[in-house]
């Protein structure tokens, strides 16, 4: 294996842990309970880990630092009584990408042990909102932190939702509960201290399709 | 002493040729192969219509890449024609311009000119191609150069021997050939011409080169593309 | 990278120029290829590794005169009299550059469908790795999966035992899905089909053996067929490792237990060089014989069926956009490329196809055995992938269907590293997806929106 610069990742929480260049953990001995917390995150589970998400995480993590072993998907599904759709349920970025990942599982130990579980093709997270064929949010109230990061997701911006972009989605959704309109964008721009340049960095698709789309607005 | 060279290397040269090509091709024939190597879809093509087809008019390099094929195909097209065309310096068919009511002369001066130009000019595209398109440029080494800078200089005598005004005498080539076919070597009269000489000797550098080198590729397609045509 | 520790730079000198001077015995195809090539060009046109970024190593011309050369300079005239004049050159003592080289190739035989002579650079990439194998320089991932294969039959290394827990599981899956019992008959003797998937289609990605086991079901022939718990995978990586001792050894148990069934067709799965190495060298070179059975592909037997219109599908299942990716060992090199088209319009609203398709479809980029080197991802997610994405992307396709676990991985890897807009799966994961069972399609937790 050609081996890249170490990468790491901090959670909102303030720890950090290194991961290598897949995006798995690595050194493994580094993984607790609030990786896997926070890793679920990141891979799709908004909601806290439910029980049925603790045993199939326990089940490898048994698997993987008792036995050195990774099952591969159907295996795991038997041991647990679980459905493959009900796994994909759980954890939307698959098996391997998504549980084995939130278990602290690197990329290397899996591969080396049999490369095949790589294999599996699993999908990318989905909106599950309702959308206009525009793209906006049909029903102001169903927005959550999901939906913004899926936009996020399409704009392709590399370092995510980060707290900027919430403090100003905080205040258009704010003025909008209150109001009930949109603000304009000299409004916006003025009340959260953003300028042109910062609004295209962090909305590339602009003011009415960047800002008020994410904040869950809807289209005028 | 020079008269000697052109009455007795012809042979040496038809000699070398003949076994050459023939010993490259048995060792092709002879060379044991487990199975073929179908390529599909069919529509490329049966194994005997198929490889004919692409002996003839390059298909596979034509939806490879057009603009090879056209300077590439007229080349070869154009070289076969003066390949033909060359046998009226061995022999005449009177009997044939007439039924056809053909002047022979200025069929051979029109046809023969344009193909010995358009010979040249397809040639030297792609000898450019070999100098300027980067791909071509990185697999080429001195023999694919000297293959092509040999041919060109048969052709550029050659087209000599038309076009740069001096006369050039067909009755007496085409006596000089009659004889070397008839092995009368008494009879035999070398044309003084010294383009008409060198352009000779180039040919039969050339076929003797032949044998030897990739040039042998318009035996080699025949059994290259049946491997991978349908049976 | 295997580094070929136990031998000297003279004995793999003499090894390298031994094996290279014996192509002089055969085969034929190596013959010509060493004296035909008239060096136009025209294969690093339609290189899907050339195209992706080209650089002088990988043009296919260049690869191939690595053994051209040596091959020019021992055993011809021309060579030995002109040496570097008629390219004939030495064997450098680099055998690093070699596999590197080699295993840049995919091997998809793309360049053989356009070069005016047919030649199949291929061939020449696999003699290449043919030679870093023996001389102990095959990369480590490809030695340890024909080791692995070669001990348990599969690669994945997976035990009889774990694989029929794989087969109940699969058999819970579809009472789930349509409520009736579908088997999934394991090492019936006397069964007429022999079904040999690669083995992650049972156990990575099971959706396209659900999908065989629909169709058997719904034709009523659910005792004609078996899997073996032994021989549960076609993956044969002596093809690509260019050993045909390994490939020869991991095919023959799979023959065996055929003929142990007494099965009239050998049934192969969704995997290309798995049916490539079956039909077109096993059973056409008559490695063991005459056999008493036939290899057929499950994608044309499936097409028959749809054509005969034995199968019904509620198409609404699959509602997006599908296209069809040809493995190049399905497509160039086996001819399959109608039977999958089939299969995917009877089973999909929206079927489109790439341009160029079918003989003339680009690699995935992970061919020849690649997909599953990671230490060459860089390589396969930026430059032997270009011209895949490209295609794909222009389809506008949220699925690409394709029937080869090494396209597939391929595939994976690269909408992760493009975070690209598409899923990728079988072709029988489609039709399991949309076939009726008693009037009805599988019920399933609808993940993909």
């Amino acid at each position: 294996m050609t081996k890249k610069e170490p990468n790491s990742i901090t959670f909102k929480c303030g720890k950090t842990y290194l991961l290598d260049d897949q995006g798995f953990l690595n050194p493994p001995d580094q993984w607790d309970e609030k990786f896997a917390k926070c890793m679920a995150r990141e891979q799709g589970i908004w909601e806290e880990l439910t029980d049925q998400h603790w045993q199939i995480i326990n089940y490898l993590r048994k698997k993987f630092t008792k036995e050195h072993v990774v099952p591969v998907v159907v295996l795991a599904c038997a041991d647990n009584k679980l459905r493959l759709s009900d796994l994909r349920f759980l954890f939307p970025t698959g098996y391997h990408r998504g549980a084995c990942r939130i278990a602290g599982i690197n990329y290397d130990f899996m591969y080396e042990s049999n490369y095949w579980l790589t294999y599996e093709t699993s999908t990318m997270p989905r909106v599950d909102h309702s959308v206009t064929p525009r793209g906006y949010l049909s029903d102001f109230d169903t927005w959550n932190e999901r939906f913004a990061e899926l936009i996020i997701r399409e704009w392709k911006l590399p370092q995510g939702l980060t707290d900027r972009h919430r403090e100003i989605i905080t205040f258009m959704r704010e003025f909008y509960t209150k109001n009930k309109s949109i603000p304009n964008v000299f409004e916006a721009c003025k009340s959260t201290n953003l300028d042109i340049k910062e609004l295209i960095e962090l909305f590339p698709d602009g003011y009415h399709r960047g800002v008020c789309r994410i904040s869950g607005l809807p289209f005028f | 002493m020079n008269d000697y060279i052109f009455m007795f290397f012809p042979y040496i040269t038809l000699l070398v040729f003949v076994l050459g090509v023939v010993i490259r091709i048995r060792a092709w024939a002879k060379s044991p192969q487990p199975g073929k190597m179908t390529l599909f879809p069919a529509t490329q093509g049966t194994e005997v219509p198929g490889v004919i087809k692409e002996a003839l008019f390059f298909p596979s390099l034509f939806k490879g890449d057009k603009t090879l094929w056209s300077f590439s195909w007229i080349f070869h097209a154009t070289l076969a024609l003066i390949f033909i065309g060359h046998i009226r310096v061995f022999t005449d068919f009177p009997a044939l311009w007439a039924a056809l009511n053909i002047n022979a002369d200025n069929m051979s001066a029109t046809s023969g000119g344009i193909a010995g130009i358009l010979v040249m000019a397809t040639l030297i595209l792609l000898l450019f191609r070999r100098f300027f398109v980067g791909r071509v440029r990185e697999i080429s080494n001195l023999a694919d150069y000297f293959a092509l800078v040999l041919v060109l200089a048969v052709i550029i005598t050659g087209n000599m021997m038309r076009f740069s005004g001096h006369h050039f005498d067909l009755e007496l080539t085409r006596a000089y050939f009659s004889s070397m076919l008839t092995f009368s070597f008494s009879a035999m009269v070398v044309p003084a011409d010294t383009i008409f000489r060198a352009h000779f000797l180039l040919v039969q550098l050339l076929f003797v080169y032949i044998p030897f080198s990739k040039i042998l590729h318009f035996g080699g397609i025949f059994f290259t593309q049946t491997l991978v045509k349908q049976s | 990278m295997g580094n070929g520790e136990n031998i000297t730079g003279q004995e793999l000198h003499e090894k390298v120029v031994e094996s290279v001077t014996a192509i002089k015995n055969g085969p034929k195809v190596l013959n010509l290829y060493m004296d035909v090539c008239a060096r136009c060009g025209t294969c690093a046109e339609v290189c899907p590794v050339y195209q992706g970024e080209p650089t002088e190593l990988r043009n296919p011309v260049v690869r191939s005169d690595f053994i051209r050369g040596i091959y020019k300079k021992y055993t011809t005239t021309s060579g030995k009299l002109l040496g570097s004049m008629v390219g004939a050159s030495d064997f450098d003592g680099d055998m690093k550059k070699w596999v590197d080289s080699f295993y840049e190739c995919t091997g998809c035989r793309r360049c053989a469908t356009y070069c005016p002579f047919g030649i199949d650079n291929s061939v020449i990439t696999r003699k290449g790795r043919a030679i870093a194998d023996a001389t102990g320089y095959t990369p480590d991932t490809m030695k340890k999966v024909v080791q692995t294969s070669l001990d348990t039959c599969n690669t994945d290394g997976a035990s009889p035992e774990a694989f029929k827990a794989s087969i109940d599981f699969l058999e819970e899956e579809m009472k789930d899905e349509h409520g009736v019992d579908i088997k999934i008959p394991v090492d019936v003797v006397g069964a007429e089909y022999f079904y040999v998937p690669p083995s992650g289609d049972v156990l990575v990605n099971p959706e396209a053996t659900t999908g065989i086991a629909k169709v058997f079901y719904v034709l009523g022939m659910q005792d004609k067929w078996t899997m073996s718990s032994k021989c549960f995978d076609g993956a044969n990586y002596g093809l690509f490792t260019g050993n045909d001792g390994h490939m020869k050894a991991d095919n023959k148990p799979y023959v065996e237990e055929a003929k142990r069934f007494g099965a009239k067709y050998m049934f192969m799965g969704e995997c290309g060089h798995a049916y490539r190495i079956m039909k077109m060298m096993m059973e056409k070179g008559k490695w063991w014989g005459d056999l008493p059975f036939k290899v057929i592909n499950c994608m044309e037997w499936t097409a028959d069926r749809i054509k005969e219109g034995k199968l019904e599908f509620d198409k609404s299942k699959n509602p997006m956009p599908v296209t069809y990716h040809d493995p190049c060992n399905f497509g160039r090199s086996c001819g399959i490329v109608e039977d999958p088209r089939v299969i995917l319009e009877a089973a999909c609203e929206d079927f489109r196809d790439m341009t160029p398709n079918r003989g003339e479809n680009w690699c995935c980029g992970g061919g020849g055995g690649l997909s599953a080197m990671d230490d060459i991802r860089d390589f396969r997610m930026k430059v032997s992938s270009v011209k895949k994405m490209e295609q794909v992307k222009a389809t506008g396709a949220k699925y690409v269907a394709t029937a080869c676990s090494n396209c597939k991985r391929q595939f994976m890897q690269l909408i992760e590293s493009h975070n690209a807009d598409f899923a990728v799966g079988g072709v029988h994961d489609m039709l399991s997806r949309s076939i009726l069972i008693n009037g009805k399609a599988a019920e399933r937790v609808d993940w993909e929106g």
